[in-house]
């Protein structure tokens, strides 16, 4: 110990060292408690909030104005067969921006259109948006098409000029050019898509479809059931689908 | 040695006489800590953000496992981004690690068994993991490959469980010239103090050495 502090002095700076440290301590003390009472309700306010606030600014608008051709909220547009006819029903999932959806259009459009327009079965064309956006404004234009009463050539016209994938395709005016070529040109197709009048719509869909378990897409049911994708890896061939309806319409 | 506190005493059990700083782990142990947190708390601010932005492919994900009920699906779907979020980010700030390393370990078991399942009964999905809405085209999944990933991170959770103390974390901040190596395993509350720093050099060893002597 070397020190020139004599002893009672030295006491008294210990002392007041030792309430000083104290004194910093709690200060350090209450310091974290504060940073740590203010994360945890941030935390909560985060999770919580966030999930509710998500909730309510994405739910699917019950009360969203509907296409013709579709039955009720979250529908897809109805071709061929009337409801209750005991006909087949074809439920079919797809994406306009799916390349697969596009290969089965290729492949089958025609020939499934031809059984619904023959009121062999009832075809119930589900438009999913999951890829982006560029889905959800082409399904509204679907919507918009079927009021007009074309949404199978505007079906037929937008896989056969389907852009890629995420690729910012299927601009309005592209939907709106996609019109005039299959003939619908009045100012009600030109306002629906642009307007986005189906989006709410296209949203309940997207909804339903995920309820409905359906995970990809092209995705096929008949009379409610999936149909299991065999022959052509990713799809169906129209072997598939129409052997399904006739086993179906003789059952 | 008036100064010396039963707390003190208590710490300096084992008879180390080596700096606070230095006691305890081993000294890289704290800086994979580090890297455990920034990963694990990284991984799950960017899925949580990418999952928030377009919530109800978020939704669609958790649906299309098909292991919860309709509500009990919806509910998570849209929570989960947020959960995600909130918890990383505390991984990131080193704030509440343990707690926030064991909710994230247990999130990533959660995936691992979720997407295991939907791997063994055969389901086509995307994992949903970064928030691309559970929809993928056939023979697209990839579900070995989310697996080890998922995997990897709760390993970095266990990690951080085990050893919450880390560098550059706002627990060693805020606690931490005051927390002790040694105490790892108490909690994040751990308010002991090593306060040899603040006597002047020659007491602090005569302190030690006085204690080490006693212990012996």
């Amino acid at each position: 110990m070397t020190t020139n502090i004599p002893g009672p002095s030295r006491k008294d700076a210990r002392a007041k060292l030792a309430e000083q440290r104290a004194a910093e301590k709690a200060k350090a003390r209450r310091r974290e408690r504060t940073v740590r009472i203010v994360a945890i309700v941030g935390a909560l306010v985060l999770v919580l909030g966030g999930g509710a606030l998500a909730y309510v600014l994405n739910r699917p608008d019950a009360g969203a104005k509907l296409p013709a051709g579709v039955g009720g909220p979250g529908q897809g547009i109805a071709f061929g067969a009337a409801a209750g006819s005991g006909k087949p029903v074809v439920d079919l999932w797809e994406d306009f921006q799916c390349p697969i959806c596009g290969e089965l259009e290729k492949n089958s459009g025609q020939k499934i259109r031809q059984l619904a327009d023959s009121g062999q079965v009832r075809l119930v064309i589900h438009p999913a948006s999951f890829i982006g956006e560029e889905s959800v404004r082409a399904a509204n234009a679907f919507g918009c098409a079927s009021d007009a009463g074309k949404a199978l050539d505007l079906h037929a016209y937008l896989y056969a000029h389907q852009p890629p994938e995420r690729s910012g395709g299927y601009t309005v005016d592209d939907l709106l050019a996609a019109g005039k070529a299959v003939g619908i040109d009045s100012a009600q197709f030109q306002s629906c898509v642009k307007g986005g009048t189906y989006d709410g719509w296209v949203r309940q869909v997207a909804d339903d479809m995920s309820k409905a378990g359906v995970t990809g897409t092209p995705t096929v049911f008949v009379n409610g059931k999936e149909l299991a994708r065999q022959n052509v890896p990713g799809t169906y061939s129209f072997d598939e689908i129409k052997s399904a309806v006739d086993a179906a319409a003789t059952s | 040695m008036a100064l010396v506190d039963r707390d003190e005493v208590e710490r300096d059990g084992a008879g180390r006489t080596s700096a606070p700083e230095e006691r305890g782990s081993v000294g890289w142990v704290p800086w994979v800590g580090t890297v455990a947190r920034l990963l694990l708390g990284g991984t799950l601010v960017v899925a949580g953000a990418l999952k928030a932005v377009a919530v109800t492919g978020a939704v669609a994900s958790v649906r299309a496992y098909d292991l919860l009920p309709g509500g009990l699906a919806t509910a998570m779907g849209y929570t989960l981004p947020f959960l995600e979020i909130a918890v990383g980010v505390l991984l990131v700030v080193g704030l509440f690690t343990r707690v926030a390393a064991a909710v994230g370990g247990l999130l990533m078991v959660m995936f691992v068994i979720g997407i295991a399942s939907a791997w063994a009964r055969g389901l086509n999905i995307d994992c949903g993991c970064f928030g691309t809405g559970g929809s993928v085209a056939a023979g697209q999944t990839k579900y070995l490959q989310d697996i080890l990933r998922d995997g990897g991170l709760f390993l970095a959770g266990l990690f951080l469980v085990w050893r919450p103390r880390t560098r550059l974390s706002l627990d060693g901040i805020l606690g931490g010239a005051h927390h002790d190596a040694d105490h790892d395993d108490h909690d994040d509350y751990d308010d002991h103090d090593a306060d040899y720093d603040d006597l002047d050099g020659e007491q602090g060893s005569a302190a030690r050495a006085h204690l080490t002597e006693g212990q012996a």
